[in-house]
């Protein structure tokens, strides 16, 4: 999950995030899933979105990676109605990845280190996530990635 | 008179969130996309509450916060941050330009009613007579 930072550290880290994030956001419970029944189908359908870390002793990413019946649902979670448009559940996905960043950026900085979180953007479909972790969600699927590098 | 929100996010689905939050009561909930059109929509509409985001392209939260308390028009304008930032350093600088409470997401509902509530007088909107 990380190169130079602890590889358990980031997964533990990563698993609080998805857990809070979507139960008090969205009020959904993550499970952690294995890739053979989680990994979404990725296509021009489904959507991604990451968040630039940049600190002073680590820089990295935030990804996030989700089908659009999740997105759907998440969105009705957050605004209290449904929405078939594209543009809201990749916004729902970009402000998902942000808010996940913002929870990875406050843990990693709790021993004082200083993280900015950049603005978030679409990730394509054919993105790498090599290292990454995969949830279902209201038995859709949901991939989090953490690409976390310490700087010299 | 009703009172006047503004809610500047790069999210439209947290600004639309947002509204339908304030929806019960009597004020008007305007929606701004980043700082630089939440500058604008202050000189324009004079809100008695702003709910902003800190990271936002064109002009981020920070950048409108200093544009904001530079400007002696609008300087007092109450100001409550919603973001994803929670860094101390992020914390104590928005301290310093005057910002009344924050808020990190996720955020609970009735937390930033509660937070808005301390700041401006709401009161819920009364159904038309019939």
């Amino acid at each position: 999950m990380s190169v130079g930072v602890s590889h358990t550290a980031l997964e533990a880290l990563a698993a609080t995030a998805v857990r809070e994030v979507l139960m008090q956001q969205f009020r959904v419970q993550a499970t952690a899933a294995a890739p053979a029944t989680a990994v979404p189908n990725v296509d021009a359908a489904t959507l991604g979105a990451s968040v630039p870390l940049t600190g002073t002793a680590l820089r990295g990413r935030v990804l996030v990676r989700v089908s659009p019946a999740l997105a759907r649902l998440l969105v009705e979670r957050l605004v209290g109605q449904a929405s078939g448009s594209t543009e809201e559940a990749q916004d729902l996905c970009q402000e998902l990845c942000n808010i996940l960043a913002g929870h990875v950026a406050a843990a990693l900085g709790r021993d004082g280190a200083l993280i900015e979180l950049g603005t978030p953007s679409r990730l394509g479909p054919d993105a790498d996530l090599i290292y990454c972790s995969h949830w279902l969600c209201e038995h859709e699927p949901l991939t989090f990635g953490l690409d976390i590098r310490t700087t010299p | 008179m009703s009172l006047c929100i503004l809610s500047v996010d790069d999210s439209s689905l947290i600004r639309l969130a947002v509204s339908r939050l304030f929806s019960p009561f009597d004020c008007q909930v305007l929606q701004a996309a980043d700082g630089e059109q939440g500058l604008a929509a202050i000189r324009q509409h004079r809100p008695d509450l702003v709910i902003l985001d800190y990271n936002m392209p064109v002009l981020d939260g920070i950048g409108m916060l200093r544009l904001l308390r530079a400007d002696p028009e609008i300087a007092r304008t109450r100001v409550i941050m919603l973001t994803a930032n929670s860094a101390p350093e992020t914390i104590a600088t928005v301290a310093r330009l005057g910002v009344r409470d924050y808020l990190t997401k996720p955020f609970e509902d009735a937390v930033l009613l509660a937070k808005a509530t301390r700041l401006i007088p709401l009161v819920p909107r009364t159904p038309p007579s019939p």
